[in-house]
């Protein structure tokens, strides 16, 4: 059973320390599957919320913005206290977005937990974030649980045989167990599969309040056949009184998911890279609380009240208020004015938090989302969190009047900082504010935050799309001349492999120049497919591409390396043909000829030298525009199929399957970023309001030939460059 | 086809031009003035332009290396003149200039000038048979620490040769670096491994050389890190480990500073 609010406060500053009754959960699932009325009912049963309320009242959703839009944005935590076979635990529960523009908040989440609840919709099945969101959680050493939600509309609306209910559940089953071989760390292929026999699997609805799992039926003798009549005649309060849906995930989440204290031991080596001999990797792996104070911050909101709040996860010692942290790598130290457990919208004053918990710190004013800090000086810090898709849609932003400007930059800081997947910038040329992000949604609510939380009057520009540029062929070797003449470098440049880019994108070859291990990651190279040479010539990685130094023995080369760096990056981030990043690129350096006195060869030679080198191989390849695509997924009834396909077919999209389920059609299609504009209404007139949809980032493909030169006149004008971009001539100049 | 007469005005001004120089300077159609690399007192160009009845155009670094306004006066007039501190060809830019406009069809002509590369050597007294490669040191600038200077003059010293080392200067943005800031920098180039500043050495400096105001002192890095040395341009030179006995006796004649106050004098 789970004990309600009023009894944590007492029971809570105990229960913190005994780790292995610690669990740290999260739940994940693809949008609308019933994940935020889940936990809201779970809350409701924890005394959060009164019964009546929870499934209509959407409690985590606390943000006016979330209310309206029925969509979760933000992750709202919370802890309860839950006994099982006659011993407490303590379970701090994550709520994260379902709404793919939301993406990075989810990969944020996973930082601090230790298992997820993934839950999957009866009717529809697993559908594209359900993998999505089972990456992210696997990638970082998460363990699943799975919870199949809305089966009360599966009995209603399918009106299946009990049989076929049993082979539709079991292909949900596999389906999941399918994606968790593919994406689960190889220690746990075979021992992370989800099996309904052992109660790793859970069955409910989330909205009437009821679950069940094998262990649970064996146990009090109820038959599914029951459940199937008390739904289809309409008694499903009976059942949420005998299989409460609290009792059943909490049991399930006790009994599969692990405790902070076994999670870490392999956690910890996944996440971060220092020294394990060392006392700080000792105590993370130990879960000691009496060690060094190792705190990741995965998530920050502002507080009308408290300002800044920076939540994350504890993994060893203990945070206290008025200690000192620090961020990794920076010598400013912060106060902990106060530190509390998350109720949601509210926090529970507590006089620390040990090492295995999730903790909300106030006075942590250096903190970002995805901060490493700790009371020990230069500790070396967590691996970066990962995102999966990059921002594809832009806004410029300005005051309407001019006096808020100063407010104006001040509130966008504090955004991108509640906001990982948001990118906020000042354009050097034009002086605009231009806010990035996941969609155009994404964008559509952080304005609305602007104008009603920050207070500040605003304006924005259309949305534009993000491009990319590449290459159409190998291109070089390009000879890129210095100003003074006297040094000159030549580039080659292709696509790099699939594979590479892959694993550039999730993360696993790390971004930026001078690298920890390099043995370790020439070796994957190699494993991808990468000549052995070329790999060990590896010297920086920017974005999605990668520069290698393919050269021999060329004296002085090390130490202008930096400025070929420095040109390297600047190529990568403004591209030549559209000043548009650049996607998937190999560049080689394949020679040098330097000049004998290094003031010759100063960053005002080699910068523009090795800059001209990389733009021209380019040309040389044959420049391409890349636009950015999402997988939409559309459900409509049977009867109005064809107004939904017209509305993807009249934007340039491509159907890549079709599928139903009793009267309820289900299309996937592909469909590019800059054609989705307006889709939200457009779909819901089509369609009479009938319809859930959902959108996934597809990364980026060419953009079609006829379309090229439009295009990158376009963005070209908009940038304020001339129409055509130079030639390959311009740049040997 | 045109005549480039490249004009060093070696250590000194405008004035220090000698009569066969100014007369080449009369006789050309368009004159340039390379102001990158040196800066004349006020008044230099006036009273030159005055003697030579010609306007002198400076020219940037920028102007000079992609050579377009070289091009062009020699298209315009049959004599183009271009002055230059110290020794024409000294400055690997000259020699591409000058490769480039013999390809064009153009004629040369060479007037030289005195240069720091023996002039330095010469006024502190040390043989310049003797000096090894000569290296600069550049401003530091983010991305660019280099250390090959400070290996050649590892090497230099290894092999029994003494080191000029030249400093960074920007006339444009009034930044020439001194002797002091240049024996920081170098001294920055230590890493935890090699390259390492030679031990126990003495070091030279030398001022202002070919001015009416020069000025040279030699000793311990410590002893030379408390002196002014004054206004620029500064050079520094590491000599050999062991000096000639008439290089002794010429370093003699240059002040050395007083001990520092830890009382330890550096050998010599």
């Amino acid at each position: 059973m789970t004990h309600i609010r009023s009894e944590l406060a007492q029971a809570i500053p105990d229960m913190m320390r005994r780790v292995d009754r610690i669990r740290n959960i999260g739940i994940v699932a693809h949008i609308h599957h019933g994940k935020t009325t889940l936990s809201d009912n779970l809350l409701a049963a924890a005394g959060m919320i009164s019964n009546e309320l929870a499934g209509k009242q959407l409690y985590l959703n606390f943000d006016e913005q979330e209310q309206e839009r029925l969509l979760t944005i933000n992750n709202a935590d919370v802890t309860i206290v839950h006994e099982y076979e006659k011993e407490q635990y303590l379970i701090n529960l994550i709520d994260t977005p379902g709404h793919v523009d939301f993406g990075g908040d989810v990969t944020r989440a996973m930082r601090a937990v230790d298992g997820a609840v993934v839950v999957v919709c009866a009717v529809e099945g697993v559908m594209a974030q359900t993998e999505t969101v089972l990456r992210q959680a696997l990638r970082e050493k998460v363990k699943p649980v799975l919870f199949i939600n809305k089966v009360d509309r599966a009995i209603k609306e399918l009106k299946l045989t009990p049989e076929s209910f049993q082979k539709r559940f079991l292909a949900i089953i596999s389906e999941v167990n399918e994606l968790i071989r593919r994406m689960a760390p190889e220690e746990f292929i075979e021992s992370w599969s989800v099996d309904p026999r052992n109660g790793s699997v859970a069955f409910g609805s989330g909205y009437e309040n009821w679950a069940i799992s094998v262990p649970y039926m064996l146990r009090t003798g109820v038959k599914f056949n029951d459940i199937i009549d008390f739904v289809s005649t309409d008694r499903s309060k009976e059942i949420a009184k005998k299989a409460r849906i609290n009792d059943v995930i909490f049991d399930m989440v006790v009994k599969h998911l692990p405790n902070p204290a076994d999670a870490q031991k392999y956690r910890i080596p996944n996440i971060w890279k220092g020294d394990s001999g060392s006392p700080i990797g000792r105590a993370m792996a130990a879960t000691d609380a009496a060690g060094p104070t190792t705190f990741m911050v995965t998530d920050i909101t502002m507080d009308a009240n408290a300002g800044e709040i920076a939540t994350g996860r504890v993994f060893s010692g203990r945070i206290v208020k008025g200690m000192e942290l620090q961020v990794a790598g920076a010598k400013a130290k912060n106060r902990v004015q106060h530190v509390s457990l998350f109720m949601g919208p509210e926090r529970l004053m507590v006089e620390e938090v040990t090492a295995g918990n999730i903790a909300a710190v106030i006075g942590l004013s250096d903190a970002f989302a995805g901060t490493t800090m700790s009371n020990v000086p230069d500790m070396v810090p967590f691996e970066e969190i990962r995102h999966v898709s990059e921002p594809v849609v832009t806004v410029a932003i300005e005051p309407k009047h001019m006096a808020d400007l100063p407010k104006l930059i001040e509130t966008m800081r504090k955004i991108a900082k509640e906001d990982a997947s948001l990118r906020v910038e000042i354009n050097p040329e034009t002086g605009e504010h231009l806010l990035s992000g996941m969609g155009e949604l994404h964008l559509e609510i952080t304005q609305f935050r602007i104008i009603n939380d920050y207070k500040v009057e605003i304006q924005a520009s259309k949305p534009i799309v993000v491009y990319r540029e590449t290459v159409k062929a190998p291109g070089g070797p390009f000879e890129g001349k210095s100003p003074n003449k006297h040094n000159k470098f030549y580039f080659e440049v292709e696509a790099l492999p699939a594979a590479v880019s892959q694993a550039v994108k999730d993360g696993e070859i790390p971004q930026g120049k001078s690298f920890k291990d390099l043995k370790t990651l020439v070796n994957r190279f190699v494993e991808l497919g990468v000549d052995r040479d070329e790999a060990k010539g590896l010297v920086a990685v920017e974005g999605t591409n990668i520069l290698f130094d393919v050269t021999k023995g060329i004296q002085y080369l090390n130490e202008t390396m930096d400025l070929v760096v420095d040109a390297f990056k600047e190529a990568m981030n403004r591209g030549p043909l559209a000043n548009e990043k650049v996607y998937g690129l190999k560049v080689r350096l394949v020679d040098a000829k330097l000049h004998e006195d290094s003031i010759h060869r100063g960053p005002a030679q080699t910068i523009p030298a090795a800059r001209s080198g990389i733009y021209g191989a380019m040309c040389l390849g044959g420049r391409v525009l890349l636009e950015p695509l999402q997988k939409v997924t559309v459900n409509v009834p049977q009867e109005i199929l064809a107004n939904a396909t017209r509305e993807l077919q009249r934007r340039r999209g491509e159907i890549l399957d079709m599928t139903s389920v009793g009267d309820l059609q289900t299309i996937v299609a592909k469909v590019p970023v800059a054609e989705m504009f307006g889709f939200a209404s457009d779909i819901r007139s089509a369609t009479a309001g009938k319809v859930l949809w959902a959108t996934e980032s597809m990364g980026f493909e060419v953009l079609p030939q006829e379309l090229q030169l439009e295009i990158v006149g376009q963005v070209r004008q908009r940038r304020g460059l001339k129409p055509e971009p130079y030639d390959a001539a311009y740049y040997s100049g | 086809m045109g005549e480039l007469l490249f004009i060093g005005c070696g250590l000194g001004d405008a004035d220090d031009l000698g009569p066969r120089a100014r007369a080449a300077l009369a006789s050309a159609g368009e004159i340039f003035w390379e102001t990158y690399t040196s800066r004349w007192p006020d008044g230099a160009r006036e009273r030159l332009e005055a003697a030579v009845h010609r306007p002198i155009v400076p020219m940037d670094r920028a102007a000079l290396e992609t050579g377009t306004e070289v091009a062009r006066a020699l298209e315009r007039c049959a004599r183009v003149a271009l002055l230059v501190a110290g020794d024409p060809f000294v400055a690997t830019t000259h020699v591409a200039l000058r490769s480039w406009a013999v390809a064009a069809g153009h004629t040369f002509r060479y007037f030289p000038g005195a240069t720091v590369l023996s002039a330095v050597p010469s006024l502190l007294g040390l043989m310049h048979y003797r000096f090894g490669r000569t290296v600069s040191v550049p401003f530091p600038e983010p991305g660019f620490l280099p250390t090959s200077p400070l290996r050649a003059i590892e090497a230099n010293h290894g092999a029994g040769l003494h080191t000029l080392v030249l400093l960074d200067l920007r006339p444009a943005e009034g930044r020439f670096m001194t002797a002091t800031e240049a024996m920081g920098i170098l001294a920055g180039m230590e890493g935890p491994g090699p390259p390492r500043l030679p031990a126990a050495q003495r070091w030279c400096v030398a001022a202002r050389v070919g001015s009416e105001a020069p000025g040279a002192w030699w000793g311990s890095r410590e002893e030379l890190s408390a002196i002014d040395f004054g206004p620029p341009p500064h050079a520094l030179v590491v000599p050999a480990p062991e000096l000639h006995f008439e290089e002794e006796r010429a370093l003699g004649l240059w002040r050395r500073p007083p001990p520092t106050p830890t009382g330890r004098e550096s050998k010599g």
